[in-house]
């Protein structure tokens, strides 16, 4: 294993070199970071569950197992700690829709695709795509991770994580049509 | 290794076939909405917190081990080693109260390790092995007596070499331990968690994993609380198999049972 790769670095961490934490985190902190902020529109909450996300990763340290690729480690602890916010935030609630369920086209509101604003456009239609689909498309862009990873984060098969990006990507293609 | 930990991290790279998926300009769009980067206090804190893990792991202290720190298992080296003392002298108590000779041979540790069934048959190197300079606060009468100290060292090693010096066991021994159980880690947890106080993972908010059930058995009895209406009980349980394995994915039929039904 190279010395320096993400897996390399959390074990060694897990052996108490904090340098190594160091590292690792300035390798994630933006990709991080932006993962919550495309899911929670509050800035102070996105911060609350960036540093918790970070202390879920030191106060496992001691269990983390190399088998598994760091980059997928970290982002299903992220995507377990979204799925949690939701839960606390509402608990008595049904989740938002599309967060696990939905494998559907999405339809995006005409207004949104009225706006002559490009990048504007964009952004509303990000924010106006399921859970789901967002999330499988900030864990592909954002995160950088493959498909059977992104599967794994969001516990469905690869068919499920597929069709979210197909049809989040399709959504996004739409609005940057001139 | 002295990379600046706020250096931006490179921009994920994905593969051709991953970028067939998501068109150029899709990408180029979601990069460029605007994104902040995290506030500087907020990465020296976590780097904070981060650096004081290792360090108290490092230095540990008899001082700070019972203390209520996220990152530290150090209460559970306590708490194990004061019941097994506490257990050694009740036994050491009992034994001595109910021995019929124990005035003729004072050897209290000897009681306690031996069952006293056994006292009698036992060859006298065996029973001066545990009078002396073999104190009874860590002995118990379940752990024969043919190698107490290596036979303690198994249980809480969780290893087989010394299991295979435990003597034979008397019929009369109620619940003797056999050398299998001996080395078994789930039976020594069992015989720790009789003796240790009751985990609260709440309350301890970096749990033991070798103190709970596995992911899969917890999420089976979750599922099964959700299924019978249990769903605030369901709810807590979840609560803490988050904090207990906050990376394990939740099957989505749970996820979905849990808030619906």
């Amino acid at each position: 294993m190279d010395e320096d790769s993400d897996e390399a670095l959390m074990l060694a961490y897990g052996k108490g070199d904090a340098q190594a934490f160091e590292t690792l985190y300035g390798r994630y902190r933006t990709a991080l970071y932006r993962y919550f902020q495309r899911h929670v529109g509050d800035a102070v909450m996105a911060n609350d569950l960036y540093q918790d996300c970070w202390e879920k990763v030191i106060g496992a340290r001691a269990r983390y197992d190399a088998r598994a690729p760091f980059r997928a480690w970290l982002f299903r602890i992220a995507h377990n700690l979204h799925v949690d916010h939701y839960r606390s935030r509402k608990p008595t609630e049904p989740l938002p829709p599309g967060l696990t369920e939905t494998e559907e086209e999405t339809t995006l509101p005409p207004e949104l695709l009225a706006d002559p604003d490009r990048a504007r456009r964009f952004r509303a239609a990000v924010n106006a795509l399921p859970e789901a689909q967002r999330d499988a498309i900030s864990l592909r862009l954002d995160a950088g991770l493959g498909l059977e990873d992104i599967a794994r984060v969001t516990g469905v098969g690869p068919e499920t994580a597929k069709s979210r990006l197909r049809y989040a990507t399709r959504a996004l293609k739409q609005v940057l049509q001139p | 290794m002295s990379q600046d930990p706020r250096k931006p991290s490179d921009p994920p790279t994905l593969s051709r076939a991953d970028q067939e998926e998501v068109p150029g300009e899709v990408q180029d769009a979601w990069r460029a909405m605007e994104a902040a980067e995290p506030p500087d206090l907020l990465d020296q804190r976590i780097l904070n917190r981060a650096r004081a893990a290792v360090n108290t792991e490092n230095d540990v202290q008899p001082e700070v081990m019972g203390s209520k720190r996220p990152w530290s298992f150090g209460w559970l080296h306590a708490a194990t080693t004061t019941a097994v003392m506490v257990l050694g002298v009740t036994l050491l108590l009992q034994v001595r109260d109910q021995a019929p000779g124990s005035g003729e041979r004072p050897t209290p540790s000897a009681g306690a390790a031996a069952p006293a069934a056994t006292q009698e048959a036992a060859p006298p190197d065996v029973a001066d092995r545990f009078s002396a300079g073999n104190t009874p606060d860590a002995r118990s009468s379940r752990i024969p007596s043919a190698a107490p100290e290596e036979t303690l060292e198994a249980l809480n090693s969780g290893t087989t070499s010394a299991a295979s010096d435990i003597a034979p066991i008397t019929a009369n021994e109620p619940n003797p331990i056999t050398e299998k159980e001996a080395a078994d880690p789930v039976f020594h947890r069992a015989l720790q968690l009789d003796q240790a106080p009751v985990y609260d993972a709440a309350a301890e908010g970096s749990p033991t994993p070798d103190a709970l059930p596995t992911p899969e058995a917890w999420l089976e009895d979750i599922r099964m609380q959700a299924a019978e209406g249990e769903l605030e009980a369901a709810r807590e349980a979840l609560e803490a198999f988050r904090a207990a394995w906050p990376d394990y994915p939740i099957p989505e039929n749970l996820l979905l049972a849990e808030p619906h039904s």
